[in-house]
């Protein structure tokens, strides 16, 4: 059974998921300055500058439910996503909290998606165990691309 | 002419000239286009029985009913005191105007235009897009969905000038 690399990310509120071994690009170690967008949603209301492009960020934190108070150890994780087949690569950020930890994930971890991340259920393709906690998998073209 | 090619024409529209616009600290742009004038806040005639209105300005025979804003898009019930122009718009919808805090002419060419993210996308028609300009970004504001928005609530709140403006140049 193959094994694939995973990045496992943490988030604000002691929540996790992981995204694909491509699909982390960078994380920030300052804050960039942030330009909030009128009548955007509270999980994602600011954008930055970033190598030429304008990338949301978003809060998973706030979309689960969190009050939406900045931690010590946030940091910004630039992600990119390819939306479509063939489709150019699309790049968002999210706030993340703790270093990224790269993990080891093959078929044998899947399971489903837990009760209390029932949240990200439109924004998850899998979920996987990973020491007896299910780490929800989320599917950044959904998370970046729709009006959610 | 296909839609593609009317978009250019909007966006080249938006490049030669467009208004940034600053609410609470907050700066938006509106094309040139849709920019009947700008007046000076003490044109502002405060009165109420206009709906959410704070009052109105008069050009000539025409009354425009004025609205002020959040940095949000909110609308405010009083002014605060950082208001200093009125700007005047020209929409589908009919002229409406709303008070702001600063106006400046953007003539720039190095203007870069970028979708609204799918992600921040809400349930209205207020954002045409976002731009780059100075390291900044922007919101290029649609003056039709700001001007519809501030018209249907003028109407819901029984406004009487809202969508009746005449004679607008």
């Amino acid at each position: 059974m193959d094994d694939s690399h995973a990045w496992m990310v943490g988030f604000r509120g002691d929540h996790r998921a992981a995204v694909g071994e491509l699909e982390l690009v960078h994380v920030l170690p300052d804050a960039p300055p942030l330009f909030p967008i009128m009548k955007a949603p509270s999980h994602c209301r600011e954008v930055f500058l970033w190598e030429g492009r304008v990338l949301p960020l978003f809060d998973l934190s706030i979309w689960l439910g969190e009050p939406a108070s900045p931690g010590d150890d946030d940091h910004v994780g630039v992600f990119r996503y390819r939306p479509a087949p063939g489709a150019p690569l699309g790049y968002g950020a999210m706030l993340i909290e703790g270093a990224p930890r790269q993990v080891l994930v093959n078929d044998s971890q899947a399971c489903a998606l837990p009760e209390e991340a029932q949240a990200l259920r439109p924004l998850v393709d899998a979920c996987f165990d990973y020491g007896g906690r299910a780490v929800p998998v989320l599917n950044l073209a959904r998370l970046f691309d729709t009006p959610l | 002419m296909d839609a593609s090619a009317l978009e250019q024409i909007r966006q080249a529209d938006l490049r030669a000239r467009s208004a940034e616009i600053v609410v609470d600290g907050q700066s938006l742009l509106i094309s040139h286009v849709h920019i009947h004038s700008v007046e000076p806040i003490l044109d502002v005639r405060l009165e109420s029985g206009h709906g959410r209105a704070i009052g109105i300005v008069e050009l000539g025979d025409t009354q425009w009913p004025v609205f002020c804003i959040s940095g949000d898009l909110d609308i405010l019930d009083s002014m605060p005191a950082a208001r200093r122009a009125c700007v005047l718009l020209k929409s589908d919808h009919g002229g409406v105007a709303f008070v702001c805090d600063e106006v400046r002419v953007v003539d720039n060419t190095d203007l870069s235009l970028v979708p609204v993210p799918g992600c921040m996308r809400g349930g209205h028609d207020l954002m045409e897009s976002l731009a780059v300009i100075d390291d900044k970004v922007t919101c290029v504001l649609s003056a039709d969905g700001l001007s519809g928005m501030l018209t249907a609530q003028s109407q819901a709140h029984g406004g009487a000038y809202a969508g009746s403006v005449e004679g607008q140049g």
